[in-house]
């Protein structure tokens, strides 16, 4: 019956394809690509964000973001920084978290639920406990233990600052990404390692040239999802530091959210999403590309 | 049988729906401002007003987040029937959708000053709220345990009281040096003081380059204050924002913090006891200037164009500026004086309020100048502070850094 359809028949499964497809098209079109789109219109203009008289200013507003505004910058350098320091962290630390429990058993399933609760929990109310933990939780902890580590100002000094939200997003996280890493090792074909392991494979070594390369399809996803999630890092800055002490913990997110907002300088703030979004796209291609081509076919 | 019980049914429910219709429909005000003090009293206004005209209330309180949901609202055409602005520029994007109310009878009753703190080319865009003062704010029983009498006139004299109150075992600040829009607003102090009488001549010469940041005659001199605060500051004080500030006030753990007027009905919430007052700040060590005060108005209300009931609205913002209940309520709940010229028989409840009426009358007081500030030039001084205060930054370059702020916002 499949291969006697008649020739309308294509056109009525067209339809239905569409038919489905559209809604979510439709979605997707209003709530992102055209409000990009149109947020790269009012790049071009000097506007308020809430009147409803523009300026034409061409490329000013993209011309001073690069020239003339340092907190851009500092946002830039912070979210490069900090992007480096989270991809290469979690990730190691994910897949030492998955090694000992992809085993099955209860206490691996024990293992995998604990690191993955900070995950469904709301990121604002982790940063509001971390607030208080850093804060009034680490002077009891050095009134108790008189350790000179508690004493830090953790969220008042820029240096400390920058590590207690790299700490703050990795404990947050690490337990999606070990979910992933889980997935893949357990998807590793048993006569593979048996094969390895029969050729005196262990350790260290089994890890480098058995496990970690039959899990890059994980490697990949992972590390594309870390990237992305680090250059856009918003909520833990806005309940955590509100990008203090001075600035020195805002993203490139967050200066653009307080460009719009804080400043009434919507212009410029598309502009500068319009770059961000430029920079995270071809840093995300080329990661893709590269990540890519070290994944094996079995 | 059937068919009687459904006759019967329908008769039943058709009989109540004109009772339901009869109740006319309440009108429907949105409100928002971005109040974090005495909200519970501004509500009871509301009610009490819908209660009366039949007006259901939708109430924003948004002190965080303010821009965000009225670009929200602004740009999908949900304009707020009325909504808080804070006075000069930054009133100054909303002004289209907002009706223009010079002239309105409802204006009768406001003090002239204020209501020109909100007029735009001869035009009033918004009923006034009342007068605010900002500056130092001390704990008068940790002063007066520690034998302090006199308040400092130098900032050599302010660093002398700092060293007198720890040698007494007290924490002379807990300046809320997280809150960046503190350290902003202590700064207000020592720009507007470069000419009292005139501020928008400062804002003038700053837009013109005839002034900078660097000749404005005590800028510098905040620095001096700020490492003050640090040096005679409590542990970890980067961390205080303005609510630890507070508690840490009002609990007498420190004696002195930055805040304005708005303040009381929380301190005295967190402690009931507390006595408080305001110390002029000094700006300068060369005699030059005496400390001051900051105080002035800080915005009021605008009304939407596009309400349902513009007249109906007219009347609510009446009622909840210069009505018998607003102006007590402002006088004993906020502890702010009412924006009106009848003023409440029983005063302004309020140790603040005396301690600023004090230094009013005595000539200590110079106008809120940050609300004249280039739009968006506010939010990142006080970062740019913060970042000095956290040690990120040389007095140097803090200096510069804020030149290019102002120079990028005006």
């Amino acid at each position: 019956m499949f291969l006697k359809r008649k020739p309308h028949a294509r056109l009525v499964n067209g339809l239905d394809f569409a038919m489905f497809t559209f809604p979510a098209l439709a979605v997707v079109l209003i709530t992102t690509n055209i409000p990009f789109v149109m947020s790269i219109y009012y790049s071009l203009f000097d506007w308020n964000g809430l009147s409803r008289s523009m300026t034409f200013v061409g490329i000013d507003n993209f011309i001073r973001i690069f020239t003339i505004d340092a907190q851009f910058m500092k946002a830039i350098q912070f979210t490069i920084r900090f992007a480096a320091f989270y991809i290469v962290i979690v990730n190691i630390l994910a897949v030492i978290i998955a090694l000992p429990l992809s085993k099955s058993g209860l206490v691996s399933q024990i293992g995998r639920s604990c690191f993955y609760i900070p995950n469904i929990i709301s990121l604002i109310a982790v940063s509001l406990v971390w607030r208080f933990l850093f804060g009034p939780g680490f002077d009891a902890l050095a009134d108790l233990t008189g350790l000179e580590i508690f004493k830090w100002s953790w969220l008042g000094t820029s240096t400390l600052a920058f590590y207690s939200v790299l700490i703050l997003t990795v404990w947050q996280s690490v337990g999606f990404y070990m979910i992933i890493y889980v997935a893949g090792i357990i998807g590793i074909p048993q006569d593979i390692v048996e094969a390895a392991e029969i050729d005196g494979s262990r350790g260290i070594g089994h890890f480098f040239r058995i496990t970690l390369p039959l899990i890059m399809p994980s490697v990949t996803v992972c590390i594309f999802t870390s990237l992305i999630g680090a250059l856009k890092l918003f909520d833990v800055v806005l309940a955590f530091t509100k990008g203090g002490p001075g600035g020195s913990t805002a993203t490139v997110a967050w200066n653009i959210y307080q460009e719009a907002f804080s400043k009434y300088r919507f212009g410029v703030a598309t502009a500068k999403s319009v770059v961000f979004f430029a920079a995270v796209l071809v840093i995300t291609v080329i990661q893709l590309t590269f990540f890519k081509k070290r994944e094996v076919e079995i | 049988m059937k068919r009687l019980a459904s006759i019967l049914l329908t008769l039943i429910l058709l009989s109540a729906l004109p009772i339901a219709s009869f109740a006319e429909a309440p009108v429907k005000f949105t409100y928002i401002d971005f109040q974090a003090y005495g909200i519970e009293f501004m509500d009871e206004l509301m009610h009490k007003f819908g209660a009366e005209h039949n007006v259901e209330f939708e109430i924003i309180h948004s002190a965080n987040g303010y821009g965000d949901i009225m670009a929200g609202r602004v740009n999908s055409g949900d304009i707020p029937d009325i909504f808080q602005v804070e006075a000069g520029p930054a009133m100054v994007p909303y002004m289209e959708y907002a009706v223009d109310l010079t002239g309105d009878p409802i204006l009768e009753g406001f003090v002239d000053e204020l209501l020109s703190g909100v007029t735009f080319d001869g035009k009033v865009m918004a009923v006034p709220g009342g007068p605010v003062c900002i500056a130092f704010m001390y704990n008068k029983k940790v002063f007066d345990d520690a034998g302090i009498t006199k308040m400092p006139q130098t900032i050599d004299e302010l660093e002398a009281l700092c060293e007198e109150l720890q040698s007494k075992g007290v924490t002379p600040f807990a300046f809320g040096h997280q809150s960046s829009w503190i350290t902003g607003q202590m700064a207000a102090s020592f720009i507007s003081q470069e000419n009292v009488l005139d501020p928008t001549d400062t804002i003038d010469k700053l837009n013109s380059g005839e002034l900078t940041f660097d000749t404005l005659k005590y800028y510098k001199n905040v620095f001096k204050v700020i490492d003050l605060t640090i040096k005679y500051g409590v542990d970890k004080t980067m961390e205080y924002d303005w609510e630890r500030s507070e508690v840490a006030l009002a609990n007498g753990d420190a004696a002195i913090i930055h805040m304005g007027s708005w303040a009381e009905p929380l301190l005295v919430e967190f402690n009931s006891e507390v006595e408080l007052a305001f110390m002029p700040i000094p700006v300068t060590n060369d005699g030059s200037a005496i400390p001051r005060i900051m105080a002035g108005p800080t915005g009021g209300w605008m009304l939407s164009k596009s309400s349902a009931d513009v007249e109906l609205l007219k009347k609510f913002a009446a009622y909840f500026t210069t009505s018998d209940e607003a102006i007590e309520m402002s006088s004993q709940g906020l502890r702010i004086i009412p924006p009106t010229k009848k003023q409440s028989p029983n005063g302004v409840a309020g140790m603040l309020n005396d301690s600023a009426s004090y230094y009013v009358a005595n000539g200590q007081s110079t106008p809120l100048i940050y609300v004249s500030y280039p739009l968006g030039f506010e939010w990142e001084h006080g970062i740019l502070l913060q970042a000095y205060a956290a040690g990120d930054m040389t007095m140097e370059e803090c200096i510069a850094a804020v030149q290019n702020e102002w120079d990028m916002a005006k």
